[in-house]
C-alpha cells in the first residue's frame, strides 16, 4: 500500500513529463494503427514515416500513433499537426504520399489539398 | 489480415489501450504449426467480456464494431487450430492462438520484424519478444545505451535486420 506522501511524490515526479507532452514544439504526425488502418497497410506508411524523418534528420517531428476515427474506408489515414496546432488529416495514404507529405507540407509548409479527407469524400 | 505479423500488431495495440505496462509476445514456430501467445498486464476482462469479445460487435470504444479479436478467431480456426483467450480483471490478458501451417488456408507469418520494430520504439511499453528459442526485449535494447534511446529512429535501425536475422535460422 502507498501512502499519500509516497502518492504527492510520484504525482510530482510524473508532472514534468506531462507538461512536455502536452507542449510539445515543432510537427506531430499521427497515423491511425487500429485493425482498419492496420488492414489497410498503415504500418508500411508508419514505418516509412520513421525512416523517412530520420533519413532527413527532422528533429522536430514526433510520429504518434492513434486508433479508429470512424473513417475506416479512408484508410490509411495520416493526421499532421504543425506547431501552431492546426491538424490536417490526409486519406488513403500511400507510401509515395508519405515523402510528399514530409516534403511539400512538414518542410513546405504547404497542405496537400487532394489527399484531405474533406477532399476525398467529395 | 494479410499475415500473422500485422495481427500480432493490432492485438498488441489492444494491450496498449487496456494500460498495460508490460506486453510479452510468444511465438513458437513447429513444422507444423505456428503457436502465437501474447500477454499483458492490462486491466483485463471479466469473464462476461471475455465470452462477448469473440463478437464483432462487441468493442470497448465509441464504436459498434470491434473486428481486431474476432479476425484474429478467424485465422486460427480457419486452419483447424484454436483461439483462448484468458484474463482476470485487473491482472493480466493472455490471447493464444493456434495456426496450422499446412492448411490450405493458413496465412504466412509475414514481416515480424518490422511489426516488432515499430511496437518497441513507438511505445513506453516494456515488451518482450520470444521467437522459438530467440528473445530480445525492451529493457535490455535501453540498458545498453542510456544516452542513445531506442526510441530514437536513427539509433534503433540496427532493431529490424538484427531480428530478421535471427529468427532466420
Amino acid at each position: 500500500m502507498l501512502s499519500l506522501k509516497e502518492l504527492k511524490k510520484l504525482k510530482e515526479n510524473a508532472q514534468p513529463g506531462l507538461k512536455l507532452r502536452k507542449y510539445k514544439e515543432g510537427y506531430q504526425v499521427v497515423v491511425g494503427m487500429a485493425t482498419c488502418g492496420i488492414s489497410a497497410g498503415a504500418r508500411t506508411i508508419l514505418t516509412k514515416f520513421v525512416e523517412e524523418v530520420a533519413n532527413k534528420g527532422l528533429e522536430n517531428v514526433t510520429i504518434l500513433q492513434k486508433g479508429c476515427i470512424g473513417e475506416c474506408a479512408l484508410e490509411p489515414i495520416v493526421e499532421v499537426i504543425d506547431p501552431s496546432g492546426n491538424s490536417t488529416t490526409y486519406g488513403l495514404v500511400t507510401p509515395k504520399d508519405v515523402l510528399t507529405i514530409i516534403e511539400e507540407h512538414i518542410i513546405g509548409g504547404k497542405i496537400i489539398e487532394a489527399k484531405t479527407i474533406e477532399n476525398l469524400k467529395n | 489480415m494479410l499475415d500473422i505479423s500485422l495481427h500480432i500488431l493490432d492485438l498488441c495495440q489492444n494491450s496498449i489501450n487496456a494500460k498495460a505496462t508490460f506486453i510479452e509476445i510468444d511465438i513458437k514456430s513447429t513444422p507444423v504449426l505456428y503457436e502465437i501467445k501474447i500477454t499483458d498486464n492490462g486491466i483485463g476482462m471479466s469473464g462476461q467480456m471475455i465470452k462477448a469479445v469473440r463478437s464483432p460487435f462487441v468493442t470497448t470504444s465509441n464504436k459498434s464494431v470491434g473486428l481486431g479479436i474476432p479476425l484474429f478467431i478467424d485465422s486460427c480456426e480457419q486452419t483447424g487450430g484454436v483461439c483462448t483467450i484468458e484474463s482476470i480483471e485487473g491482472s493480466y490478458t493472455t490471447i493464444t492462438g493456434t495456426i496450422y501451417k499446412n492448411h490450405y488456408d493458413a496465412i504466412d507469418l509475414g514481416d515480424i520484424a518490422e511489426t516488432i520494430y515499430l511496437l518497441f520504439i513507438l511505445n513506453q511499453t516494456e515488451i518482450v519478444f520470444k521467437y522459438n528459442n530467440f528473445e530480445i526485449n525492451t529493457n535490455e535494447l535501453n540498458n545498453l545505451s542510456k544516452k542513445h534511446s531506442i526510441s530514437n529512429p536513427v539509433n534503433s535501425s540496427w532493431i529490424k535486420d538484427y531480428i530478421k536475422k535471427n529468427i532466420e535460422d
